[in-house]
């Protein structure tokens, strides 16, 4: 029996109320039966001494003392009164029972008047009641009412307690019973008893079947929609898991939150030790060009736009170098910080064939050299970005002699030959950051950074004409020694532009070739003519 | 003198007619040594209350036969209750021994003889010129 079902707890509660009315009602009835039965014995012995009172006056008022005994005598034959007495002109006249010394108890009296005269009073009745069998009665009497009570309230309060638990506590708990083997979605019901067709319990009954139909329509939209959301959970995860693209989260100091398969194998980070390590700098670890990376990160972060470049990342130290194309765009800020998505792709491909392209047009296929107009153009952002005053740029134009001459009796490959071999010889013989070009044909120029002194810049001239007395076998067993016509020109003080700079080493190369060849000249803007000077031979 | 005791009774009488009427007279043996007895004296002594005079000489009182209308006003003038509830009282006290109603004469003469023959008796009369060897103590006017 479970203690706390409902109509264990009714039962209790009921039986706990009966309990206290019967104690409380008892209590107070059974005191109101003492009194009344008490008040009603002490009435008794009053109209007692009433009706004796005529003849014990007769008794006193010719002190009498037969009469007196026969009065008492007959007082005390009846249960309620123990003993009696009558006074007279303050004699006891007649005494029967117990006196008022043995009982100590209160007397109950009447004066007594003269028969012939209402005004005299002649002597006085007493009577020692019998208290405590008047008690005894009057307990009898409420202990009977009392117990009456009792017994009525117990009968009501169980009479209460079957209507209740027929009426209300075993429907109650039946419907509790039923609604608890009924799981939401199997679609059962709860029946409504006809006694219960419109009360409490019958509402009770249909709210619950309404909620329960309810909890099962929404039940069921709601495993519909997670169908679709686990439909298209799996399609995006199929876009993430499948891209050829690399997809990844980064939080802004640059730690990882998941990546797809594709970016590790783009990027070659383990992905199980990533996993491992989560604190990382996934950034520093993939990029070689990290700072600006980073800088991204931030600049997307600020913009709250995508910002996107080609970067460089950390390869293999033999393996070729990689590129991908990046794509970080914020994606929303969380309590952790702010979190950017990034895609990236391999570019490498492309920046190759960028590469290529740049090459066809800026190289010299031939020699390897910049051709034409990328010495141009570098010529001329050389100069724009030279501050005034600043640093001196030399110019050298530099014109083969005899070439046509190799050509004409050797072939074109022994002229090809010719110029490559020369080529490489003033790439190697100025610094990297000069500019060495072939403009075409026989003709290279020279435009060399940080020219500083006019000597140093005719040394570097006489190097070059002194590389040029090593012989080249043309063909094998064939060796020729090639020289050359070198014109110079520096700017700022022979020119202000890239191309009045270039036409005065023009100038100065052609004043060579003219005298003597095989030899540098720089122009001199002094005499309006071309100043030559002959390196010694 | 003998004028001024008739003017004396004559007043007197004409006092005595503004009085109530008074119908019967108390009356004891003329030796007795009471001269005038109060209401209740009376009663006590009719009524077995006392044997003796206030002045200690034994007292006998004497009463008309039961059923005659003297009596019966008698005791209605005396104490109120009728000629039945007096008998009960004697019956009850005579029932519990030792006690005994007045003795009982005919008439008026016989208790008049009877008193003059006895100094304890003391009895009533109707109003009534009356011998010398008796003396009125008390007249009771029926009310």
């Amino acid at each position: 029996m479970n203690i706390k079902s409902l109509h264990i707890k009714v039962s209790l509660s009921v039986a706990a109320a009966a309990l206290f009315v019967v104690v409380l009602s008892s209590q107070f009835f059974y005191q109101r039966s003492y009194e009344n039965s008490f008040a009603d014995s002490e009435r008794s012995v009053q109209q007692l001494l009433e009706t004796v009172q005529a003849t014990a006056a007769i008794a006193a008022y010719v002190g009498n003392r037969e009469l007196a005994q026969q009065v008492v005598t007959g007082l005390t034959q009846n249960d309620i009164v123990v003993g009696a007495k009558i006074i007279a002109n303050n004699e006891i006249i007649g005494q029967d029972g117990k006196t008022t010394a043995d009982a100590k108890q209160q007397l109950i009296s009447i004066r007594l008047n003269a028969p012939f005269d209402e005004k005299e009073a002649v002597g006085e009745l007493a009577v020692v009641p019998n208290f405590p069998l008047i008690a005894l009665r009057a307990r009898d009497s409420a202990m009977a009412t009392a117990i009456g009570l009792a017994a009525q309230a117990a009968v009501v309060a169980l009479l209460v307690l079957i209507m209740v638990y027929w009426m209300m506590t075993r429907p109650l708990s039946n419907l509790s019973g039923r609604l608890h083997r009924i799981t939401p979605g199997d679609g059962n019901r709860l029946n409504v008893a006809n006694l219960h067709r419109g009360d409490e319990i019958g509402l009770l009954t249909g709210d619950i079947n309404a909620l329960l139909h309810t909890v099962e329509t929404m039940l069921e939209e709601e495993r519909q929609l997670r169908h679709r959301v686990e439909l298209l959970e799996t399609r995006f995860r199929g876009i993430f898991e499948d891209s050829s693209a690399g997809i990844f989260l980064v939080r802004e100091q640059g730690t990882l939150v998941t990546a797809n398969p594709a970016f590790f194998h783009l990027t070659g980070v383990d992905e199980s030790l990533q996993q491992k390590t989560g604190d990382n700098n996934i950034i520093a670890q993939v990029f070689l060009d990290h700072e600006q990376a980073l800088s991204l990160i931030k600049l997307s972060l600020i913009t709250k736009r995508p910002h996107s470049a080609d970067l460089r990342i950390r390869t293999q130290s033999d393996a070729p170098e990689r590129w991908v194309h990046c794509i970080f765009s914020p994606v929303a800020n969380t309590q952790q910080g702010s979190t950017i998505e990034g895609v990236m792709y391999d570019v490498t491909q492309r920046k190759h064939a960028e590469e290529r392209i740049r090459e066809l047009a800026e190289k010299d296929s031939l020699t390897g050299l910049s051709n034409r107009q990328a010495a141009e153009s570098a010529l001329e952002e050389l100069i724009n970005q030279a501050p005034v005053g600043g640093k001196e740029l030399a110019v050298m134009l530099i014109d083969l002699d005899r070439f046509k001459y190799i050509n004409d009796t050797y072939g074109h490959d022994a002229g090809d030959k010719v110029l490559i071999t020369i080529a490489a010889r003033l790439r190697k013989l100025v610094r990297d950051s000069d500019v060495v070009a072939r403009l075409g044909g026989d003709e290279f120029l020279l435009v060399l950074n940080h020219a500083g002194n006019i000597g140093m810049v005719q040394r570097i001239a006489q190097k070059i004409l002194d590389a040029q007395q090593a012989p080249i076998e043309i063909h094998p067993g064939v060796l020729e020694k090639i020289g050359m016509s070198i014109g110079i020109a520096l700017y700022p003080d022979h020119g202000d532009n890239p191309l009045s700079v270039r036409k005065h080493a023009d100038q100065a190369m052609y004043a060579v070739k003219r005298q003597s060849k095989n030899n540098y000249a720089i122009y001199n803007p002094g005499d309006a003519e071309v100043a030559e000077e002959v390196a010694s031979r | 003198m003998r004028n001024l005791l008739l003017i004396f009774t004559l007043l007197l009488s004409g006092l005595m007619s503004a009085l109530p009427h008074a119908e019967i007279l108390v009356i004891v043996n003329a030796s007795n040594s009471t001269t005038t007895l109060e209401h209740k004296q009376i009663v006590d002594l009719f009524m077995g209350r006392v044997s003796a005079f206030p002045n200690k000489q034994p007292a006998q009182p004497l009463d008309l036969k039961a059923g005659t209308p003297e009596r019966a006003a008698f005791y209605k003038t005396l104490t109120g209750k009728s000629e039945a509830q007096v008998d009960a009282y004697w019956a009850t006290l005579v029932f519990a021994g030792r006690m005994s109603p007045p003795k009982q004469f005919t008439d008026d003469s016989a208790l008049i003889q009877a008193v003059a023959r006895e100094p304890a008796a003391i009895a009533y009369v109707s109003r009534q010129p009356l011998p010398k060897n008796v003396k009125i103590v008390m007249e009771l006017s029926a009310r």
